[in-house]
């Protein structure tokens, strides 16, 4: 098997745009929480990315791009450049990404125009972009990424079933690269759709989330090849583990089986943690039960920062893992962790990540 | 690692089980016709393979009676593919995973939640292609790893390769896969004004082909460990030997030239099975009968397969079920096993007129008998998505 590690990371996230900001405002414990300004949305609270241009991140002239895209676009600008890549030579790598739903707010604009003007009057450039996965196709077409292509719409997990996907192709010496994550954009549509189905957190209910949006592309690379071009390493994707029907347990064990660190201490549990989900009380007693058989382990959540990013969630806790092995938590220093992602339908992804220190 | 397929579903115009399909398939039945579930008289196409005729197997409990009409086509091609494996057993299954595509998922729902967001409530899942992943989970009482995928039309190809990736990472022993769509008003319209449609007959490399016409459905198929497929004593259908997934890099909408995409996808896929181009005895093609399709994936073909790909015939199920979007890819995977079980190529339908481009073997108007060994079937989609599988006699 080979050895799987992290050289570079875009995020596009509530708290800060690229790997320096967000792991500041993470250092700091920054909330990137307030009520939703783009758009009317009651004074609801979410987690906006805020002062963002897309044309800050894109050379070329696009004639249309949904607010996902445009956040995928930054994340993999972004993570290209601090893996010091040059998408040049990045055609072979896999393309990996995920999200919950796709492009829903193209998807409301495109509806619009055929309720009220007729279906011959749709626009035809609007309608590829409705597809889930124009997001990553347009994003293969800017850098020339002929290579291994998937795209995942697995709810919350969608970012973090990319990562382990890119982790075994990898580890099997399938590629030797992959550009993996994940993005999710707030729009009106998929807000009252949340709210209808009763998911968001309410002053006059209990549980529920705080929706965010965000991006995040996480550069993999095969320890040998990062090395022998001199990459700087972040961290270390060790052991995944992956179960349905609510194991969350099995897949935390799995992770941890995996990554090899028997006989030596978990520092961190990254929690999914999103208080929106009945899974969320069964996420913390199988947390507390693995800490009670494996001492020393703390737990975190960057849930009241970024809010519940839903696709991008994935990839942006593991980012904030590599930020934690690298300014410590709380005083203390943090090195072995695991980063977990749950969705409501019963889904697992529980990645097993190293910092760099060790 | 060795992946077998232990079991099969289908859900097409033209059968509604893997034996009617397959039987009407190699009669040379097209299931091409008027569309009625919803209005189309004020669009630029009227035909559809539309299924009029459905009805979802008793016994999958009442979410999946009352789950949109796409999801039900999935739950009864997946629910025929999980007995023929034998998986329909009590208790809960941590080593079977789930991985089905789809192009526009529960779109009835979808349609509702975008009529009325703020009223949307349970139609809202309809907008999350996980949603339909999770009911065949808890059907079946499936906990190993699910998820959905969305590649367009590359999609029901592309789940057999990430449920094989499941299995060779040790992350699940048996994964049920597969695609779905249903036809909709509101997707109609899109793919109407996208100009890739015909007005009559999906003609697959005919010189007159004018489009291709989308069609209702749901395929599954079961991947296994070989030898868990042994243990369990499950009937071994096929092998996946191997596949490939990738994007043109090109454009939107349109094929890359002389079909790089394609032929570098089935190159990935030779590459993983680890087979020289001369192994492969069949290709089960994309054949969308759209105009630029059928040429550049005939280009492609001669560029991987060179002298080889006069010797090998060629067939598109289109001309006869149409194209299933998400589930083209499950459908004519089942197809390929079935021409490998059965020494039987199907039909490329509704040809009249060689055209000077598309000059290859392929199987017009009526099925052929020949012994295949390996088959290679093809797929793309819009944004330049590119699957190939290649599946192979046990």
């Amino acid at each position: 098997m080979k050895r799987v590690v992290i050289t570079g990371i875009g995020p596009v996230s509530p708290i800060g745009i690229g790997r320096e900001a967000y792991f500041e405002a993470l250092r700091e414990r920054r909330s990137g929480l307030g009520p939703i300004a783009a758009f009317e949305a009651g004074g609801r609270l979410g987690g906006e990315i805020k002062n963002f241009n897309v044309a800050d991140y894109l050379e070329s002239q696009k004639n249309y791009l949904d607010r996902s895209s445009e956040l995928a676009f930054a994340a993999m600008s972004l993570a290209l450049e601090d893996a010091d890549l040059d998408p040049k030579s990045c055609s072979a790598d896999a393309l990996l990404l995920g999200s919950a739903y796709g492009n829903l707010a193209t998807m409301s604009l495109f509806f619009a125009d055929f309720v009220q003007k007729g279906p011959r009057l749709v626009k035809p450039v609007l309608f590829p972009h409705t597809y889930s996965n124009t997001t990553i196709s347009l994003l293969a077409m800017e850098y020339n990424l002929a290579g291994y292509h998937a795209n995942f719409s697995a709810g919350m997990v969608s970012s973090a079933c990319a990562l382990v996907e890119g982790f075994d192709l990898i580890r099997q010496g399938r590629q030797t690269r992959a550009l993996a994550g994940g993005f999710e954009s707030l729009n009106p549509l998929l807000l009252s759709g949340l709210q209808a189905a009763g998911l968001l957190a309410d002053v006059n209910k209990e549980g529920g989330f705080v929706p965010g949006e965000g991006a995040g592309i996480v550069v993999l690379e095969e320890r040998e090849q990062a090395l022998a071009r001199g990459a700087r390493i972040l961290g270390e994707v060790r052991g995944a583990g992956r179960t349905g029907g609510g194991r969350v347990e099995d897949a935390l064990e799995a992770a941890w089986k995996e990554s090899g660190w028997e006989g030596a201490q978990v520092d961190l549990i990254l929690a999914h943690a999103n208080g929106g989900s009945e899974l969320d009380g069964l996420e913390a007693g199988v947390i507390k039960e693995f800490c009670a058989r494996h001492p020393g382990a703390t737990v975190d959540s960057i849930k009241s920062l970024t809010g519940e990013t839903m696709g991008a969630g994935g990839a942006l806790r593991v980012m904030a893992a590599l930020s934690f092995a690298e300014s410590g938590l709380a005083g203390r220093p943090v090195n072995r962790m695991l980063v977990n992602s749950l969705d409501a339908g019963g889904q697992t992804v529980c990645l097993a990540v190293q910092g760099s220190g060790a | 690692m060795r992946i077998v397929i232990t079991g099969m579903g289908a859900v097409t115009p033209i059968g509604l089980d893997v034996e009617a399909f397959w039987s009407a398939l190699c009669r040379g039945e097209t299931g091409i016709r008027p569309v009625t579930r919803f209005d189309v008289k004020d669009m630029m196409f009227n035909r559809g393979g539309e299924i009029a005729d459905f009805k979802l197997p008793a016994g999958l409990g009442a979410e999946a009676e009352q789950a949109d009409l796409a999801v039900r086509f999935m739950l009864a091609a997946a629910a025929e593919a999980v007995k023929q494996a034998g998986l329909d057993t009590p208790g809960f299954h941590p080593e079977t995973g789930v991985v089905l595509s789809t192009n526009f998922g529960a779109v009835a729902s979808a349609e509702e939640a975008l009529a009325k967001p703020a009223a949307a409530g349970p139609a809202f899942g309809g907008l999350s292609f996980q949603s339909g992943v999770d009911l065949l989970a808890r059907i079946w009482r499936f906990t190993g790893p699910a998820q959905a995928i969305s590649l367009s039309c590359a999609s029901g190809t592309a789940a057999l390769g990430i449920g094989a990736d499941l299995i060779r990472a040790g992350r699940a022993k048996v994964v049920v896969t597969g695609g779905y769509d249903a036809l909709s008003r509101f997707a109609w319209s899109g793919l109407s004004v996208l100009r890739t449609m015909s007005k009559d007959a999906v003609r697959p490399f005919d010189k007159n082909r004018d489009g291709t016409i989308f069609s209702d459905g749901a395929g599954a198929l079961v991947l296994e460990e070989y030898e868990h497929a042994v243990q369990r004593g499950a009937p071994i259908l096929a092998e996946l030997a191997g596949y490939g997934l990738n994007n043109n890099a090109f454009h939107m909408t349109a094929p890359a030239k002389e079909g790089a995409g394609s032929a570098a996808v089935m190159q990935m896929a030779l590459a993983d099975a680890g087979m020289k181009p001369e192994e492969v005895d069949h290709i089960n093609a994309h054949g969308t009968g759209t105009k630029p399709n059928d040429v550049t994936e005939t280009q492609a073909i001669k560029a991987v397969f060179g002298a080889h790909a006069a010797a090998m015939p060629v067939t598109s199920i289109k001309g006869a079920t149409g194209h299933l979007m998400g589930a083209a890819g499950s459908i004519e995977a089942i197809a390929s096993v079935l021409t490998l079980r059965d020494g039987v190529i199907p039909p490329t339908m509704n040809f009249r007129e060689a055209d000077p481009e598309c000059d290859l073997d392929y199987v017009f108007n009526a099925s052929r008998k020949a012994p295949v060994r390996v088959v290679l079937s093809n797929s793309a989609g819009i944004g330049g998505c590119n699957a190939a599988v290649i599946l192979r006699k046990p």
